[in-house]
């Protein structure tokens, strides 16, 4: 009995924590204002946990394939590069006003911070599930719902060599024509 | 098919050009290239069966394919020979000279491809990279192994602070040797 009493009392105080935090408004919700330390670790790793076990079956393609490089570039530099960048550029509006800050997709992942990345596989898996569901409460959109996961998996592959790419080569991939 | 094409590069173009409205960096929107410059094709460090390279290949190849697939050899080798000038190129260009081409150009006279290109062919580069040139007719002849090109263009543009805006008229005579065409006269006047 006096254990229940006790849950009942914690219940009641947490949904009052809850609810003060909610209706008192003292939660900051500007994107410039970044999360302190313990609410972005919280955020990442269940965004990263999420990511891992939603796309662990996802099987992956043969991606050495110069055909698909194409499709994926003329896709990545006309839906993607306004947020993620490209060779030769290191900021835009979009990379600079939204947070959660899209990552610099033009730069090898050692160099752009706090990721942490499995093996090969893993990471083509990961980003294939990303581009296809997006992520929620942040900037980065669910393109499945208007491309098929053939063009998802060329701007995978895409994504896989754009940190080797030079500018020129960057635009001549990327080029309609 | 051709036309779907033409479709889909217009509604890509026009895609691009609303969401460039997105960037403010008036720099970005003035480098948006829809066409793949090929010029700037590095392929030192990658091995040919790298699928980048053969990516790049094809773009690139597809475009050669494009500018001078009906042309015909002697035309072609014109139409190389200006975008070699053109563009700087100046191995390129020199190759399309016989070595013992005589070029009438100002008023003067090179009468070998050395001579040329270590003169005036500089000159006419740096002048050519900016001016604008708009092939107004070209009447080609071919008799056997030898050809004329007539060709009369406009040009227009700034050049050392001054205004361009006129006519040219170029006479070319081509010889055919070891089934290539090279230039062995051209005479430049405007
Ligand atoms: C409106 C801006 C925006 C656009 C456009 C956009 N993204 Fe994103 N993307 C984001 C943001 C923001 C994140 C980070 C989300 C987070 O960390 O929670 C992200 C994350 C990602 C990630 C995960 C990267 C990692 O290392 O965790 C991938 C992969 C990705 N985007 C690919 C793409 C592709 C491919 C496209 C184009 C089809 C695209 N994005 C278009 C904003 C955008």
């Amino acid at each position: 009995m006096k254990i229940f009493k006790l849950l009942l009392l914690l219940i009641a105080l947490a949904l009052g924590t809850t609810a003060t935090v909610m209706y008192s408004g003292i939660v900051n919700v500007a994107a410039d204002e970044p999360h302190s330390d313990f609410v972005y670790w919280l955020l990442e790793e269940t965004r990263n946990n999420s990511i891992k076990k939603a796309a662990q079956h996802i099987e992956v393609p043969n991606l050495e394939d110069a055909e698909l490089l194409l499709m994926g570039g003329a896709d990545y530099e006309f839906m993607c590069s306004s947020c993620h960048l490209k060779p030769g550029q290191s900021e835009s509006d979009m990379s600079l006003g939204l947070y959660p800050a899209p990552p610099n997709l033009a730069v090898s992942n050692d160099e752009h911070k706090g990721h942490e990345h499995g093996d090969e596989n893993q990471a083509d898996r990961n980003n294939f599930w990303v581009i296809k569901h997006g992520i929620k409460a942040s900037g980065m959109p669910a393109w499945g719902k208007t491309h098929d996961d053939q063009r998802i998996w060329a701007m995978v592959a895409f994504i896989k060599r754009l940190p080797t790419l030079s500018p020129e080569q960057y635009q001549i991939l990327t080029a309609v024509e | 098919m051709k036309i779907m094409n033409k479709i889909a590069a217009v509604l890509l173009a026009t895609l691009t050009l609303s969401m460039a409205a997105n960037a403010h960096d008036p720099k970005s929107h003035a480098t948006k290239a829809l066409k793949a410059d090929c010029s700037n094709m590095e392929h030192k460090n990658m091995a040919m069966d790298d699928p980048l390279m053969k990516a790049m290949m094809k773009k690139c190849l597809h475009q050669i394919d494009h500018s001078s697939k009906k042309m015909s050899p002697v035309e072609k080798t014109v139409h190389l020979f200006h975008m070699a000038l053109k563009k700087g190129k100046q191995k390129q260009a020199r190759e399309l000279l016989d070595d013992n081409v005589t070029i009438f150009e100002g008023g003067r006279v090179e009468r070998t491809a050395a001579e040329y290109a270590n003169h005036h062919m500089l000159a006419d580069m740096k002048y050519l990279a900016v001016i604008n040139t708009e092939t107004l007719e070209q009447n080609i002849k071919v008799f056997g192994d030898i050809a004329y090109v007539m060709s009369r263009s406009k040009s227009t543009g700034q050049y050392k602070n001054k205004d361009i805006n006129h006519e040219s008229m170029e006479t070319m005579i081509l010889q055919k040797t070891n089934g290539n065409w090279k230039i062995s006269h051209i005479h430049w006047s405007n």
